[in-house]
């Protein structure tokens, strides 16, 4: 038999490039993700007092001003086109609304609705994945089916055909977006509870002679509620895009209150001559969006146990 | 290396997209030639040569004042024979480009049935289809088209008409004869379904049309009406149809291909896309060989897609903004407009059915609140808009005022007192707008919603339109909410009279007032329900039964007055139809603007020779 050396010591595997890049963003230290957070979140909070202007005011006479730092365009001595103004510093609209004032009040709009739909689907995916899991049978059966069918139709569509149905409005795209992220909540939950469920201090609970409303809420829901947090967060990123996307489709909310999606859809046609009308909500979207998505894989890191040890 | 890798990632990613966008962004206005089309025409700053080219390509036919050269009226008081007139047979010319495409925003809807939707589709079938009179391009006036001789009688009750002979319908399929007239009316009248905005004329108006042989008709009217020749010109919507396909292929056959007479013929249609017609392969009788082998109209939603495709000469016509139009025009293509300042831009106040016993009248909407505190705070609604800056911003000067909806100091009933009183009762005043609002016990304004997202053939600038006048609301304490919808879902709701306490951008196109009253404030033969009244709904019925001049114009005026005092919706402007033309491809297109398919006449398109 052949004598083997055995290496003393592994050769150390290099990940693929892309990898490392991934890996570099995911551990990224969640001080630079919550200042993004903050510079979007306290003008959404502050709104009124930030805007330099009123969002829902302008005049036409000032439409389609450039931002602060544009350079007029003289030909011949003849002023082409008009630089920027520090009164309006983003430029304005095709209405001559000041831009910036606008994606103030637009962040507001945007969280509010993210996280109230959020809330709303948390509530309803939590509540019967609780009661999909814990009483199985024909329960389970039932919720799980409609989680089906909602996951299975695309959100965007479903979204579409519900507010052309309803009508859009503020009101109606939160309950919207609410009752189509419900069903990943409630499948998430619903299987945690089934694992739960059959652990002992669940049953001794059941022996004490706890109700089963009551072991759901003071049992079992302590323990699914990481996974809830962590959903919610990932997802508020998420509804914020649906719900400018369906402002951008008309589908959402109604002019002329200032939501990013209208403005981003108001400026498509404008692109090349007033390219800082879709650029700047959209560059508002991007950044709220990608920071939200940073921040929830941060709380996935931090509080769910399967991820301590790795 | 990981060390440095973690300091500089901070950099990397969150600010990375915003200054690479913001880099490429700022570097692509940089690297702009000097020539690009100017936004800022949209600023106090336009320079003189925008201004310039803006007003000459705006006719001051349209103006305010009733002493000015005015366009011609489009209809007569009495319809008067006119003579054939037979152009002389123009050769075509070698055209640069087989198929002329033009870039049109959708039809209301898709389809080769001309009952079935507003008049405005009918610019789908324009190059297939032949009316009995023409229009005139430039002057308005009615001219022969499948009619030689058109005559009312001096009771006003019947229409004699004469039709051309040996005029042959496409696909071998005849020609035509005073049965196909017999056979349009029967299925624009009184079919079931029928939408057409004139239906009304076709089924009540219009009692029977009689054959005297077979190229004269009479029509006979249940009461009498001057205005026959406005409905039976290219403004109505009576095009030609044959009856031989209807009786051999029934309404399948026309949803599948439809038959006409025009100088084109039906090729194809990929619904949503565009629809294509080729030149009838014989000497038409009217353009015996149009200048184009082939025609497509593609249908593009977005303003930029068909500004786009003109650039990219993926069209060669497009309808745009004026915004969009003044950039066309900067990369050097050119504009064509309608030979009338044809198009009416308002804003309808929804839901004021004030005749007795109306049950759609609901008193608690503000604004159409019964006597004087509604008509405050109407007034109130209008002086809070600044027209001028409407104008000169959203329609670059291109527009003149509309004092009343749908009178014009060219038409009958004008009364010169309504300028005079204009500024002091209409004029831009905000702060008066706000204490009539008081007045009328609004001190702080009120809710409303709007239907400001739809667009109509000629004035894409509608949505535009609706924001502005919210904003201008809002500054009076009215706050509107903008609702989306589609037209095709705003028409039955104002059909139904379910607008209340709504307003809308509209826009309609110049014809006789009696039409224009009776389409927008009639009670039972009413289409949009703008405004109504008993003393309105009894002198347009009287204005129905009369053909003494003097008398008409007095209750044309009356009427005129009523709409004026009453503040019944919003007026803004009399404006022109516009393309963008390739002037490569493109020699000369004139169109009169008054016709039911808006843009008319594209069978006459001049190529420029190869």
């Amino acid at each position: 038999m052949a004598n083997v050396a055995l290496p003393q010591q592994l050769p150390e595997i290099e990940a693929p490039r892309g990898w490392q890049v991934i890996s570099q963003v995911r551990r990224l230290p969640v001080v630079p993700i919550l200042i993004l957070l903050v510079v979007l979140v306290l003008p959404a909070i502050f709104a009124d007092q930030l805007a330099p202007h009123d969002p829902l005011k302008g005049s036409l006479r000032n439409r389609l001003q450039p931002p602060a730092w544009t350079q007029a365009e003289v030909v011949n001595g003849v002023e082409v086109k008009p630089g920027g103004s520090w009164n309006h510093i983003l430029g304005t609209d095709k209405q001559g609304r000041d831009m910036l004032s606008r994606i103030i009040h637009g962040a507001r709009i945007s969280l509010t609705v993210s996280l109230i739909a959020v809330f709303i689907a948390g509530l309803i995916g939590t509540t019967l994945g609780l009661m999909a899991g814990y009483y199985g049978g024909w329960v389970d059966h039932l919720v799980m089916r409609i989680v089906d069918i909602g996951l299975s139709i695309p959100a965007i569509l479903l979204a579409l055909v519900l507010v052309s149905a309803i009508g859009a409005s503020f009101g109606t795209v939160i309950i919207v977006i609410g009752g189509i992220f419900w069903s990943r909540y409630a499948r998430m939950v619903r299987g945690d509870t089934l694992s739960i469920k059959s652990q002992d201090f669940v049953s001794r609970a059941r022996v004490a002679g706890a109700s089963n409303r009551r072991i759901m809420v003071r049992h079992i829901f302590p323990n699914v509620a990481n996974t809830v947090i962590v959903l919610g967060t990932l997802e508020i990123g998420q509804v914020i895009l649906l719900e400018a996307t369906l402002s951008f489709l008309g589908a959402g909310i109604p002019r002329p209150t200032p939501a990013w999606g209208l403005m981003v859809s108001d400026g498509r046609e404008l692109i090349v001559n007033a390219w800082w009308v879709a650029m700047f909500p959209g560059v508002a979207i991007l950044l709220t969006v990608l920071s939200l998505n940073l921040f929830g894989d941060w709380v996935r890191d931090r509080l769910d146990p399967k991820l301590q040890n790795v | 290396m990981n060390h440095w890798f973690k300091k500089r990632r901070l950099l990397l990613f969150t600010p990375l997209f915003l200054i690479l966008a913001l880099v490429v962004a700022c570097g692509g206005t940089a690297a702009e030639p000097a020539t690009v089309p100017q936004e800022s025409g949209a600023t106090e700053a336009a320079p003189a040569a925008e201004s310039q080219s803006a007003t000459e390509a705006a006719p001051a036919a349209e103006s305010q004042s009733a002493t000015e050269p005015a366009p011609a009226p489009v209809s007569a008081a009495t319809a008067m024979p006119q003579p054939t007139a037979e152009a002389p047979p123009a050769m075509a010319v070698e055209a640069k480009v087989d198929r002329l495409r033009i870039a049109f925003t959708p039809p209301p809807a898709e389809t080769n049935l001309p009952w079935t939707g507003a008049r405005s589709l009918l610019t789908q079938l324009s190059p297939m289809i032949e009316t009995l009179l023409d229009i005139d391009p430039e002057t308005g006036a009615y001219i022969p088209m499948l009619a030689t001789r058109w005559e009312m009688a001096s009771d006003g009750k019947s229409w004699t008409v004469d039709l051309r002979e040996d005029v042959a319908f496409h696909f071998d399929t005849g020609t035509f004869s005073a049965e196909d007239v017999v056979h349009t009316r029967s299925i624009l009248g009184p079919q079931e379904g029928n939408l057409n905005t004139f239906r009304n004329v076709w089924a009540n108006t219009v009692e029977t049309v009689d054959v005297v042989d077979d190229h004269r008709v009479v029509f006979s009217l249940s009461k009498p009406d001057p205005n026959l020749d406005f409905f039976l010109s290219l403004s109505g919507d009576l095009a030609m149809l044959s009856k031989v396909q209807w009786d051999q292929e029934g309404q399948e056959g026309m949803e599948e291909r439809l038959i006409g007479t025009g100088p084109y013929q039906y090729l194809e249609r990929e619904v949503g896309q565009s629809i294509v017609y080729e030149r009838v392969p014989y000497e038409h009788w009217r353009v015996p060989t149009p200048d184009f082998r082939e025609m497509e109209q593609v249908f593009a939603p977005e303003s930029a897609t068909r500004l786009a495709m003109l650039l990219t000469k993926e069209a060669h016509m497009a309808e745009l903004p004026r915004d969009l139009l003044a950039q066309a025009q900067s990369e050097g293509m050119a504009i064509s407009q309608s030979g009338l300042g044809a198009i009416l831009t308002f804003m309808v106040l929804g839901g004021q059915y004030y005749t007795a016993g109306d049950e759609a009248y609901d008193p608690s909407v503000p604004y159409s609140a019964p006597g004087e505190e509604g008509r405050l705070i109407r007034q109130a609604m209008n002086k809070a808009i600044d027209r001028d800056e409407i104008n000169e911003f959203i329609f670059r000067e291109g527009g003149s005022p509309m004092l009343v909806h749908g009178y014009h100091p060219s038409l009958p009933g004008w009364n010169p007192e309504w300028e005079t009183r204009w500024d002091d009762e209409y004029g831009y005043d905000p702060e008066a707008a706000r204490e009539l609002l008081a007045q009328a016990g609004y001190p702080d304004g009120f809710d409303m919603k709007m239907f400001g997202a739809h667009t109509l053939p000629g004035v894409p600038e509608l949505p535009d339109i609706a924001e502005a006048v919210s904003i201008y609301w809002t500054e009076i304490g009215i706050d509107v909410e903008i609702v989306s919808l589609e037209f095709s879902a705003v028409r039955p709701l104002y059909r139904t009279k379910q607008f209340q306490g709504h307003a809308a951008p509209f826009r309609t196109v110049r014809r006789p007032i009696q039409e224009q009253v009776r389409i927008f404030n009639a009670t039972e033969a009413g289409v949009v329900h703008q405004y109504e009244s008993d003393s309105l709904q009894a002198n347009w019925e009287k204005l129905t039964e009369t053909l003494d001049a003097a008398e008409r114009d007095r209750l044309i005026r009356a009427i005129g007055d009523e709409k004026f005092d009453n503040f019944e919706g919003v007026p803004l402007l009399w404006i022109f139809f516009q393309l963008a033309i390739d002037p490569d491809v493109i020699a000369e297109y004139k169109f009169p603007g008054t016709a039911a398919s808006n843009f008319s006449h594209l069978e006459t398109i001049k190529a420029v020779p190869q």
